[in-house]
């Protein structure tokens, strides 16, 4: 299953997503691996800090992901888009993501009719204006999103350089549960 | 006791994730440099080496959007471990393309961007 994880803009946390859904799929039992098409690099710096993972070139994975870079006109973006069985919008509840978000809908739907595309809000604070009118928000893209938001946590900041470990249980909570949403997709 | 509930929670969803099949998507076959002898094909045509052959130039008209999409199809193969360049690229999709109503998609798409095409035939592209 390839989940390719895209976003018109930076700074909405796809590479952080992208690592805790490896690290959640990897404690799950499954082969996974990261795809890391963002020239920033923080999947492949991550990665080297959490199990030293070196792309194996040949080897079938269960799950992989593609981190792409924070532009819809890179070809990166445009080639895992292509190849995704899901594609993942990811976004805050910005209402300047949300617009973002909505192109990035339209750009999978044109390239790649046959991949899910949800949209996932992630750096939710529940107890803020914005947060509680992630709901609203949802109903402004034109596809679903998923069920789960993933809060403003700092641990989520820390998994990228300690991986799962960092994550307290509230945390993987969430984690593994919007990784069953995905899967039931 | 609600930190007990959560390690459950999280020790049933990993369990949930186990158990949920992810279909892994068919391995690319990397075509051997001299492939097995075909039945029904000549043993003469079918060992010649592949490898001395260097094809014929060719010329095509390419547009900037035919070249996007070499550049993205060379971008996927480049993320499976090779190094394609475009004359591999286009010979690779020749080889699975198919007739059929997505190559008459296809075709249409690509003749109304073609401005010889469409002085000579303007009904091609209508």
């Amino acid at each position: 299953m390839n989940i390719t994880l895209l976003a018109k803009k930076g700074g909405v946390g796809k590479s952080t997503v992208s690592i805790l859904l490896y690290e959640a799929f990897r404690h799950a039992g499954k082969s996974v691996h990261i795809h890391d098409w963002d020239a920033q690099g923080t999947c492949s710096k991550a990665l080297e800090l959490i199990n030293g993972q070196t792309p194996e070139v040949n080897r079938q994975f269960d799950i992989t992901i593609y981190d792409t870079p924070p532009s819809l006109d890179h070809t990166a973006t445009s080639t895992a888009v292509r190849t995704a069985d899901i594609a993942l919008v990811v976004t805050s509840p910005s209402p300047a993501d949300v617009w973002e978000a909505e192109d990035a809908v339209r750009f999978v739907q044109a390239r790649n009719s046959k991949a899910a595309v949800r949209v996932v809000f992630n750096k939710v604070r529940r107890t803020t204006i914005l947060g509680r009118l992630v709901d609203e928000s949802a109903k402004q893209v034109s596809v679903p999103s998923l069920p789960v938001t993933l809060s403003a946590r700092e641990c989520y900041q820390h998994a990228v350089a300690h991986g799962w470990k960092a994550l307290d249980s509230a945390a993987r909570e969430e984690v593994l549960q919007l990784t069953v949403a995905l899967l039931s997709l | 006791m609600s930190k007990q509930r959560s390690k459950d929670n999280v020790n049933s969803l990993l369990a949930a994730i186990q158990r949920t099949p992810t279909a892994t998507p068919e391995a690319p076959s990397v075509p051997s440099a001299r492939p097995e002898p075909q039945p029904g094909v000549s043993q003469r045509t079918a060992a010649a080496p592949a490898t001395n052959r260097v094809g014929k130039a060719a010329t095509f008209w390419l547009h900037d959007e035919d070249r996007k999409l070499i550049r993205e199809l060379a971008a996927w193969l480049a993320g499976q471990g090779l190094r394609p360049t475009d004359s591999m690229v286009i010979r690779s999709a020749l080889r699975m393309a198919k007739t059929g109503g997505d190559l008459l998609e296809a075709y249409r798409k690509a003749a109304q961007l073609d401005g010889r095409l469409r002085q000579r035939n303007g009904s091609e592209t209508a």
